[in-house]
């Protein structure tokens, strides 16, 4: 079969199409193809899978599986963009979103009006630290200045709307709210007083936000007018509260002060719990003695805590000037032991002046009775070495006069006091502990002194040595009242 | 005309269905040539078939086997054409030559190579058009073509024991022309040296 195969083949093979035959008949096919070309969106599927597009494609994509990742990805970028804008100040791009977007939200946040208050508070604080940072920086433009003191104008309006608003539904939790706002803004003037003049950055913040500072202050009442004072379980719940934030306070801070600033504080604190328990056991006997006594605790946590929690005050006032010590009884009747042993020092060295030089009768006449006085008022007081809360204050008043009257004798002396010299500490309760150099040594002090010498029954002294010798205000104690 | 889409290296359609004719063209017309023993109708049914199959392709058809697929279309038209000629039908055919299609004893490739090569493939190709077409289709495809018994089937769409009959038959009836061809070649040699030899001497 095979060779029939190839027979046959072989002579097939001899008809063909000519070359002719050939390319006419490709010609005619080609020209049917061409009219009739092939449709082009009926490509071959699968060429068509595989052609390449170099077009963008819509995708089809399923919201509802990329709504929390996008939710996720928007969470993250507010996150962000709030906690960023929370450190600006005034000029930068974020600031808007600080003052419009974050502050708005978290006055939302303050239902009542005494935490509106206590915001409004907190931003009028924002303001004047941002201005410090600017000044820092000498970026404090007189603008930046000038949109400061309004801003804090603003906020102190709002707060003073909302005290009012709360006045008529709860008068006590008006007190209190501006109790605080009354003390952070004190603390704000006093900071900025004590800059005044000092380093120029400070100075720059200083005066008109300053301004606008010192006529904020809520007008106070005596505050031994009892419609003034809150209730004492509203100011004894408020004490617990501060007092408790003010402990925290000092944990959290502990890193970033000094460990005598931590000392001082830890002072202030300790004094304020004895405060507290003075108070509570007034209650019983004279409540308003009691509620005021709150009110003056109240003010001093406050102020601790405006202390611990802005650095600015920090870097410009001391704790004392801000809270002077409360001394505890053991220490003043200390103090009244040491200050009358000084005294019986002085008229001792001025006792045996007396007897070795010749002092004028008329001059003698004098400082004779002046002398005895103080040593009666010394050794009385070094007899006695634990007086009472209540004697202290009288004593402590007698010691300083006869420590000054007997000074005074030994200068009139011709002595120096300082020849041994001794630190006195002062015992006024009301002045701030400090160091004291001796008496003014001229003759002009001790003609001075002698024209003002009282009367002997007179125990009241005209001059005090914190008077003399203090340059700076004691402290603002302002009962609330609105 | 060419199709320019050749993203990734693939042909185009256009491009596979002329590289097609390029390749079977050829073996397209002798088929149908001998087939049909007319040169010119067989370049028409060339073309025809290379016009449907491209109409096929245009309307989006995928092709995986150009030569089946001409074949096919081409034996179509081929036995399209004999039905206008009115051609006799295979059992009024077999009824002329006296042959018993259900009597073939052996359709084995064994018994049809045995038959085949007692047949002189030269002088049986000047016989092929002498041969019903239905024998004649089969005996292009199978020797000439090179087809196996299966894609003649496919083709014709007959089964392929109906292709191994009629291949058979064909070859007999060939074999058979080219017999009584001798014999008449014979007969007439004969009767020529007959008349040669019967002439008087004068």
């Amino acid at each position: 079969m095979k060779r029939f195969s190839e027979q046959l083949k072989k002579k097939a093979d001899t008809i063909r199409l000519s070359t002719q035959e050939r390319r006419d008949l490709r010609e005619r096919i080609v020209a049917y193809m061409e009219y009739h070309p092939r449709a082009v969106k009926l490509l071959d599927k699968s060429a068509a899978r595989e052609v390449v597009s170099t077009r963008l494609e819509l995708k089809k994509i399923n919201f509802w599986k990329v709504l929390p990742w996008s939710g996720a990805v928007f969470g993250v970028f507010f996150f962000t963009l709030v906690m960023l804008a929370e450190r600006t100040v005034p000029g930068d791009m974020l600031y808007a979103v600080k003052v419009g977007f974050n502050e708005e939200l978290r006055s939302t946040l303050a239902f009542t009006p005494y935490e509106k208050i206590v915001w409004e508070t907190e931003r009028l604080n924002r303001r004047i630290a941002e201005a410090r940072v600017l000044a820092d920086k000498g970026e404090l433009t007189e603008k930046v200045e000038a949109e400061v003191a309004a801003a804090v104008l603003t906020h102190s309006e709002n707060a003073r709307k909302e005290i009012a608003l709360l006045k008529q539904t709860d008068k006590d939790g008006a007190v209190l709210a501006a109790l605080q706002f009354n003390t952070v803004v004190e603390m704000q003037v006093t900071a900025l007083q004590q800059a005044t003049g000092g380093a120029a950055a400070e100075a720059a913040v200083a005066s008109p936000i300053k301004i606008a500072l010192s006529g904020l202050s809520i007008a106070s009442e005596d505050a031994t007018e009892a419609a003034t004072l809150p209730a004492y379980d509203r100011l004894m719940a408020r004490v617990e509260q501060d007092s408790m934030r003010a402990h925290e306070l000092l944990l959290t801070i502990n890193e970033i002060i000094t460990t005598e600033e931590q000392a001082d504080i830890k002072r202030r604190l300790e004094d304020i719990d004895r405060s507290v328990a003075v108070a509570m056991s007034k209650a019983s006997e004279d409540e308003l003695v009691a509620r005021a006594e709150l009110v003056s605790v109240l003010q001093r946590t406050q102020r601790l805590i405006v202390f611990m929690t802005n650095i600015d005050v920090r870097r410009t006032l001391t704790v004392e000037e801000i809270v002077p010590v409360a001394r505890t009884a053991e220490e003043r009747n200390k103090a009244v032991q040491t200050t009358a042993s000084e005294i019986m020092r002085l008229v001792e060295l001025a006792e045996a002046e007396m007897a070795t030089t010749t002092v004028e009768a008329s001059l003698l006449e004098k400082l004779l009775p002046a002398l005895a006085e103080g040593k009666t008022i010394a050794s009385t007081s070094l007899a006695n070495t634990a007086f009472t809360e209540e004697e202290l204050p009288s004593v402590e008043q007698q010691v300083s006069y006869a420590l000054v009257l007997v000074t005074d004798v030994v200068v009139a002396l011709g002595l120096n006091p300082n020849k041994a010299q001794e630190t006195v500490e002062v015992v006024n309760p009301d002045s701030p502990v400090e160091t004291l150099p001796s008496a003014p040594t001229t003759t002009d002090a001790v003609s001075d002194i002698e024209k003002e010498t009282p009367d002997n029954n007179d125990t009241t002294p005209t001059t005090t040595p914190a008077d003399l010798v203090s340059d700076t205000n004691p402290p603002i104690v302002t009962e609330p009242t609105i | 005309m060419r199709s320019h889409d050749t993203t990734q290296g693939m042909e185009s359609p256009e491009e596979r269905f002329l590289e097609a004719f390029e390749e079977y063209s050829d073996s397209l017309f002798r088929h149908a040539s001998i087939r049909i023993s007319d040169r010119e109708r067989a370049i028409d049914l060339v073309h025809d078939t290379f016009a449907k199959v491209w109409t096929y392709v245009r309307n989006g058809h995928r092709v995986d086997s150009y030569r089946s697929f001409l074949y096919k279309v081409l034996n179509n038209l081929i036995v399209d054409e004999y039905r206008k000629r009115k051609v006799l039908s295979l059992d009024a055919l077999l009824e002329e030559e006296g042959v018993d299609e259900g009597s073939i004893p052996d359709l084995a490739e064994s018994t049809m190579e045995a038959l085949a090569a007692t047949i002189d493939g030269r002088r049986a190709f000047d016989l092929l058009s002498e041969v019903p077409d239905e024998y004649r289709e089969v005996i292009i495809f199978r020797f000439v073509d090179g087809l196996g018994p299966r894609e003649i089937s496919e083709l014709i769409e007959e089964s392929e024991n109906v292709v191994s009959v009629r291949l058979h038959r064909g070859l007999k009836l060939l074999r058979q022309k080219l017999e009584n061809r001798s014999l008449s070649q014979g007969e007439r040699v004969a009767a020529e040296k007959k008349n040669i030899l019967s002439k008087p001497n004068n």
